[in-house]
């Protein structure tokens, strides 16, 4: 997104990656320009990161090349000003890239590299300006980051990573799915909609699967999924429970998937990687964990504040779950507080906005002309990656 | 179900390494972007693409282009290589808190077993390869399958 001024120009939500058709084979297709993509089957992707961190700089200056010229944002280098965001404990030779590109390549006016949930905390902190404390949840594509923030500086030795995200929810959907039902292991596009329409967390796990093993009428878990064929459906969509063929085969030429367990044993993962072997504590343990290892007069101050962010916590229900499983975890006598805001995944983007708007932004970002005098030692001085 | 078994001279059993090796290659297979192969991968590389005259002409400001083989090597290195540039290979020697200090520990609850063809939860194993299955429907499937 960008401000010219205080007056909002634009902000959306665009695939940082490239993507490659089977039915276009010659071109590549670069962010959004993935909606001009007329058969997304088999679409395979290019990410600029690998386990989340930023190795394939070819990658991410296409992407970057596209949304800063002319097609996109028309962006006049000279006089912005960028915030990015950055994982947590960040290589020194991805930053120091980072600092080369931004300065020198693209030449930006002054840059403000920063995790993201340092951006969450922020904006989580403008409406409770009363606290001082807070612990951020990140659950995105690559990991999910557990992230103590205590008056904006985060606690590093309480920083946990679960190796869950997105991706990997989406690849074990797409491989059940496959032995089942239908191959679908090259439709990672089709499938992650699949993920994002039909499954949720459920509160009480193995009630729900009692319920998906029972047959007809009574499994309210199972869901009939027509696969969009890009020509009549152009977007995947569950049946509606009126028309839905509950025994015996559909006789229409849909491809249909019919989900049960699925729907809810996928997102488990996150609260039990240990489901499919990962050996890591799920997300209300690590919350947990990372809090107590924090000094004990500050606890009862995270425990109040657990914000969660990332694409992960729209799945239906995760929320309510997330609190309840540290409400059992955690003393009695210390309240448990538990936020999911209005838009998880814009949420750190919005602390970002804040940010640039605050009097001190000039004194946190590093200029060009800073970069030029001092090189990577001014970016590590004054960045907290 | 009986004719189903076979005679305990005929059975293969894995040991644990093998069982451990193929639950490393699925949870491997897990990180991956894709399945399958760049749908450009067999084709020919395009000739030197076109200077975007539109741009130059425009900005007037010189963009530095790639800078040839250095550049591509200093600039796409793969996660293995930066975790071994930053020292965090030989973890007593890394200073913590670190990358490889962060990752979550092992979870204090144990672990559930689900059917590996319904997805149920599973109360036996499979003898020869350690898989879980629900019942002797699932077992049947699970040994065609194999």
């Amino acid at each position: 997104g960008a401000l010219r001024g205080n007056v909002p120009l634009f902000s959306s939500v665009i695939p940082n990656c490239q993507f490659r058709s089977k039915t276009a084979r010659l071109k590549t297709f670069t962010a959004n320009q993935l909606d001009e993509i007329k058969d997304p089957s088999g679409l395979f992707y290019i990410l600029p990161f690998q386990k989340g961190y930023l190795v394939n700089w070819d990658v991410q200056r296409q992407v970057w090349d596209y949304l800063f010229g002319k097609e996109m944002y028309q962006v006049d280098f000279v006089d912005t000003n960028i915030i990015i965001t950055e994982p947590y404990f960040n290589f020194s030779s991805i930053q120091e890239s980072m600092n080369e590109i931004l300065f020198e390549e693209y030449q930006f006016q002054a840059v403000l590299r920063v995790n993201a949930g340092a951006l969450s905390a922020h904006r989580y902190f403008r409406d409770n300006p009363s606290e001082l404390c807070c612990i951020i949840v990140d659950s995105g594509y690559s990991f999910t980051h557990i992230v103590p923030y205590c008056r904006s500086k985060k606690k590093k030795e309480a920083i946990i990573r679960i190796n869950v995200g997105g991706k990997l929810l989406t690849n074990h959907l797409k491989e059940i799915i496959s032995y089942r039902q239908l191959h679908v292991m090259d439709e990672t596009h089709v499938i992650n909609q699949v993920k994002e329409d039909v499954c949720y967390v459920s509160q009480d796990f193995y009630k729900d699967m009692e319920i998906a093993k029972l047959k007809g009428e009574e499994n309210s878990v199972m869901v009939d999924y027509v696969l969009p064929d890009f020509s009549t459906i152009k977007k995947g969509f569950c049946k509606p429970r009126e028309e839905m063929v509950l025994s015996g085969k559909y006789k229409t030429g849909e491809q249909i998937l019919r989900l049960t367990n699925e729907r809810f044993a996928v997102p488990e993962i996150l609260f039990h990687p240990s489901d499919i072997g990962i050996q890591e504590m799920g997300i209300p343990e690590a919350i947990v964990y990372s809090i107590q290892n924090l000094p004990e007069e500050m606890q009862p101050h995270f425990f109040k504040n657990i914000v969660l962010t990332g694409g992960n916590t729209l799945f239906p229900g995760f929320r309510d779950r997330v609190y309840s499983e540290v409400r059992c975890l955690t003393p009695t006598d210390y309240d448990v507080s538990v936020v999911l805001p209005e838009n998880p995944i814009t949420y750190s983007w919005e602390g970002g906005k804040l940010i640039s708007e605050n009097d001190d932004f000039e004194d946190m970002v590093v200029t060009r002309e800073d970069y030029e005098e001092h090189g990577h030692n001014i970016c590590e001085e004054k960045f907290d990656i | 179900v009986a004719g189903r078994v076979p005679e305990a001279s005929q059975r293969r059993v894995l040991d644990r390494a093998t069982r451990q090796r193929r639950l490393n290659r699925q949870l491997e297979a897990l990180e991956n972007d894709n399945f399958g192969d760049d749908p450009q991968a067999g084709l020919p590389r395009p000739g030197k693409r076109l200077p975007h005259f539109a741009d130059t002409a425009e900005t007037g400001k010189k963009k530095k282009k790639t800078r040839g083989d250095h550049f591509k090597l200093r600039f796409r290195k793969n996660f293995q290589a930066l975790l071994e540039e930053q020292g965090l290979l030989n973890l007593s020697a890394a200073e913590a808190p670190n990358y490889v200090s962060a990752c979550a520990g092992p979870s204090r609850l144990p672990q559930r077993h689900f059917c590996a063809v319904c997805g149920f939860p599973s109360a036996y194993t499979c003898v020869t390869c350690g898989a879980r299955y629900c019942s002797s429907r699932c077992l049947g499937t699970h040994q065609d399958t194999r």
